[in-house]
């Protein structure tokens, strides 16, 4: 009987006091948790009082367990959730005007399809140095499908593209074997893979700075152009 | 009798509240994105603008042509929620794409201007939450 008291405290004391490492959040759901559970095991005991010894200790478990969960409902509820401030996307650096004149013979224009739609996945992560998708990214691909899937009769470009850390070969094949990756989950997904062209860009075509974290997060990423090809 | 009433009207109470939970969840989500879009638009327009004062020219036979890359000023954004536990939210920013191109017989020129748009088509930037906060 004792033991089940001190035990009973032991988890009442520890939830009371949380992790000091933890997020203000998580610690304010665990002190309602624990409140909870205090009054709860209080009016367990209460209750309890009415029968004998055992049904003290009984009802003050039972009382400090189901305190505990509605204490820690009611903490999610009402502790509020704490988002970390969000890293603005880089500002770029004030860049002088300049004209480049391309003055070797220039090559025909080739006739630039027309584009119907382009599609931007962020923050799809591959593990490194390979090409395979995570899961946690699946949601964001099954809305490019969802939104390729509009547009039934158009040919899709999946475009890979890394950041400047590596060689510009490597890199190159690098992007393409992700779009490859990604070209593979959207044909089984249902898309018909004749639709579907990929191209690798490597470190070309920066959007973001490379000499920071944030410019080349936002260098690593799959564009699809959606494009008339008639 | 009583400790099982009790504990019965308390889980009733909480499994109605957790939707509730949910929801407001749900709201603060939302918001956080609505803030990152201000800033992710605010960046694209500052891009815009470095690719106007970085034009670049290219010679195509007898003339000099510039292009860049402009972008809508309005947008639209929406979240939807995830079966997925470690990425439970994407967030979907819509806006549209513009590209302007100035021809002329002298680089000077073509980046005078004036320039005329040659395209003008939707894009659709997908971000994943994760951790508490929007991926790129």
């Amino acid at each position: 009987m004792k033991a089940k008291k001190c035990m009973m405290w032991v988890v009442i004391i520890l939830l009371a006091s949380g992790c000091a490492s933890m997020q203000k959040r998580k610690r304010c759901i665990l002190k309602s948790a624990a409140a909870g559970a205090v009054m709860g095991g209080g009016a367990g005991v209460a209750i309890g009082n009415q029968g004998d010894t055992d049904n003290r200790v009984e009802g003050s478990i039972i009382g400090a367990a189901t305190g505990a969960a509605v204490g820690g409902v009611l903490g999610f509820i009402f502790c509020e959730e704490e988002i970390p401030p969000q890293t603005p996307p880089e500002e770029l650096p004030p860049v002088k005007p300049e004209v480049v004149e391309v003055k070797q013979e220039p090559e025909p224009e080739p006739e630039t399809p027309k584009v119907v739609k382009k599609i931007i996945l962020n923050g799809i992560r591959f593990d490194f140095d390979r090409a395979n998708i995570k899961p946690e990214f699946y949601p964001v691909l099954d809305e490019a499908v969802k939104i390729l899937n509009e547009y039934p009769e158009k040919k899709v470009i999946i475009k890979g593209y890394t950041c400047s850390i590596g060689t510009e070969a490597y890199n190159k094949g690098l992007s393409l074997r992700r779009a490859i990756s990604v070209r593979n989950y959207l044909s089984n997904k249902g898309l018909k893979p004749n639709r579907l062209r990929v191209e690798g860009y490597g470190e070309g075509r920066p959007i973001g700075d490379n000499a920071t974290l944030e410019g080349r997060r936002r260098n690593r990423r799959v564009e699809f152009k959606v494009i008339n090809d008639e | 009798m009583m400790k099982s009433f009790i504990t019965t009207i308390i889980l009733s109470v909480a499994l109605f509240l957790l939707p509730i939970a949910y929801a407001m969840e749900e709201k603060e989500v939302e918001k956080s994105f609505h803030r990152f879009n201000q800033q992710w638009m605010k960046s694209l327009h500052e891009m815009e603008k470095r690719g106007r004062a970085n034009l670049r020219c290219k010679k195509v036979k007898d003339q000099y042509i510039t292009v860049y890359t402009g972008y809508s000023t309005t947008y639209s954004s929406t979240i939807k929620k995830t079966d997925y536990k470690e990425s439970p939210y994407i967030g979907i920013l819509n806006y549209r794409e513009k590209k302007f191109i100035s021809r002329a017989r002298t680089f000077e020129e073509a980046i005078q201007g004036p320039f005329n748009l040659i395209d003008d088509y939707p894009v659709t930037e997908i971000f994943v939450f994760k951790n508490g906060r929007w991926r790129y």
